[in-house]
């Protein structure tokens, strides 16, 4: 049965996080920000543009994971329901993060004030790939369990 | 409203709340007149190890016991570099900008203690920074963290109080002496300092010019070759005296994604607060309504009293309502019982 309350269970504690941490990134971080900048020419468009992907792709995550764990009764609009429903939202984050470590890794390089982040995106990232191989496992056993059943009553 | 056109409206509201962030978050990118371009308090730093020369009795790899300097060596393409990168501030006795130059190397023979120092203090004279720049050889060890520390301490201690502090750090090989390079870079970021770090050839120790850079908040550039020097010294010249400003907000649009993925949310604690606003006008309609009831309502057989069309008892009395009254006992019973509860005989009928 789906859980519909917005009592935050403790399983779901993890991804929460996961949502906080992304929202902290939104506000604070500059690692995108700064990247689309160094590889770009600076105008009044370009600065705009970094400022929208470097703010909102990772608040859009953060909405999602939030969402799914402590504000399962607040309803979002219909088609990103749909999208966090799906394995692409859980794919495209994960993506997310990995270019966010990339960039901090490759890019800037690590130091006292990044390696936070770095350490949040991949845990975070590993944490998302464990969640939903998981997830998949629980869906295959059901989906096994419901088989055998059917089968069982057609044979009888 | 059918539910497929509400969900292409909450979209579309989405859309537009987002283009709206859009907008204003492009507007709120400054551009800056050129009087308003801040003031710089700079320090060339710049790495005169003896890779930086040319060696002239065999190669780095094995021994190299005598360090000249070349047309081809890249202190002689770091000179031209600073030269320009001087030239393009323009610098006069009216200048905004200040210019210092330090050095940072050491000695094989001591490598405890790094050689750092400063060449030319913060000053807006062209002239006295060239021939400082002139003055530079090559010679021992790379001591990278040491020469961020003493530009770091001398801009803290002699830069104009509202002015930007700035390190421009050329380097082309690994710190292997003095102080660590990102420590200094903590120490400096705490001292209000950006450091640009350029990494010149194949051997800079990029990750830790990067570190650097981004430790301060600054930028890393990466200098391939001699005349690429020259390039990236005036791209950081022009970041630096950039018509756009680095400010933007990012505040609406981290607001906007929220708000336009939870509009139905909204809208339902919207329209509940509307309802509770509303709460008197409410009320009077139910009454009004309750009196349209009662015209066409059932009236009760034994108190007369005017019930609601769908009660089934009186709300007076407790009386069954349309129910069929006994001819022999006047007893009201339901209007589908077919004898009376009280006294047993046959309802609405004249079977006797």
């Amino acid at each position: 049965m789906v859980n519909r309350s917005n009592k935050l269970i403790l399983s779901d504690v993890p991804l929460f996080i996961g949502g906080i941490f992304l929202m902290y990134l939104a506000i604070v971080d500059e690692t995108l920000f700064n990247f689309i900048l160094q590889n770009v020419h600076q105008d009044q468009i370009t600065v705009t543009i970094a400022t929208i992907i470097a703010a909102a792709t990772p608040m859009f995550f953060a909405v999602g994971f939030v969402k799914k764990t402590a504000l399962r009764r607040w309803q979002t609009i219909y088609y990103y329901e749909k999208l966090i429903l799906n394995d692409v939202f859980w794919v495209l984050a994960i993506i997310l993060l990995n270019m966010i470590s990339y960039v901090i890794v490759v890019e800037e390089g690590i130091h006292q004030f990044n390696i936070p982040i770095l350490a949040g995106c991949v845990l975070f990232s590993i944490y998302l790939v464990i969640h939903s191989f998981k997830i998949k496992q629980k869906q295959f056993q059901k989906e096994k369990t419901l088989f055998c059943r059917v089968s069982f009553h057609y044979h009888w | 409203m059918k539910p497929e056109v509400k969900r292409k409206s909450q979209v579309g509201i989405g859309f537009a709340i987002l283009v709206f962030a859009i907008i204003i978050s492009y507007f709120s990118v400054e551009e800056i007149d050129a009087q308003e371009i801040p003031q710089y308090d700079i320090y060339l730093v710049i790495d005169v190890s003896g890779s930086m020369g040319t060696c002239l009795d065999g190669d780095w790899i094995s021994t190299c016991y005598n360090v000249g300097v070349t047309n081809d060596s890249p202190i002689t393409f770091a000179k031209k570099a600073a030269i320009e990168f001087v030239d393009t501030f323009q610098l006069d006795e009216s200048s905004n900008h200040r210019i210092g130059l330090a050095i940072f190397h050491g000695t094989q023979y001591d490598p405890a203690n790094p050689i750092s120092k400063i060449i030319v203090e913060l000053d807006n004279d062209s002239k006295k920074l060239k021939d400082g720049i002139d003055t530079l050889y090559p010679s021992g060890g790379t001591a990278m963290g040491d020469g961020i520390s003493i530009s770091t301490q001398s801009l803290s201690q002699n830069a104009r109080p509202d002015v930007e502090k700035i390190i421009v750090l050329l380097s082309d090989g690994v710190s292997n002496m003095g102080s660590e390079p990102r420590l200094a870079a903590g120490i400096a970021k705490e001292n209000n300092v950006t450091i640009f770090s350029v990494g010149y050839g194949d051997f800079a120790d990029v990750q830790t010019l990067k570190a650097v850079a981004s430790v301060t908040g600054g930028k890393y550039y990466d200098a391939p070759t001699g005349k690429d020097l020259a390039r990236t010294f005036n791209e950081i010249a022009d970041v630096l005296i950039s018509p756009v400003s680095h400010y933007s907000s990012r505040i609406l649009i981290l607001l906007a994604i929220p708000v336009l993925l939870f509009i139905p949310t909204i809208e339902r604690g919207f329209t509940t607060m509307m309802e509770k606003v509303q709460d008197k006008p409410v009320k009077r309609n139910v009454k009004k309504s309750i009196s349209k009831i009662d015209v066409g309502g059932s009236i009760c057989k034994k108190c007369n009293h005017t019930n609601r069309s769908t009660s089934k008892f009186c709300i007076k009395c407790g009386d069954t309502l349309g129910g069929s009254i006994c001819k022999k006992c006047n007893h009201t019973n339901r209007s589908t019982s077919k004898f009376c509860i009280k006294c047993g005989d046959i309802l609405g009928g004249n079977v006797r």
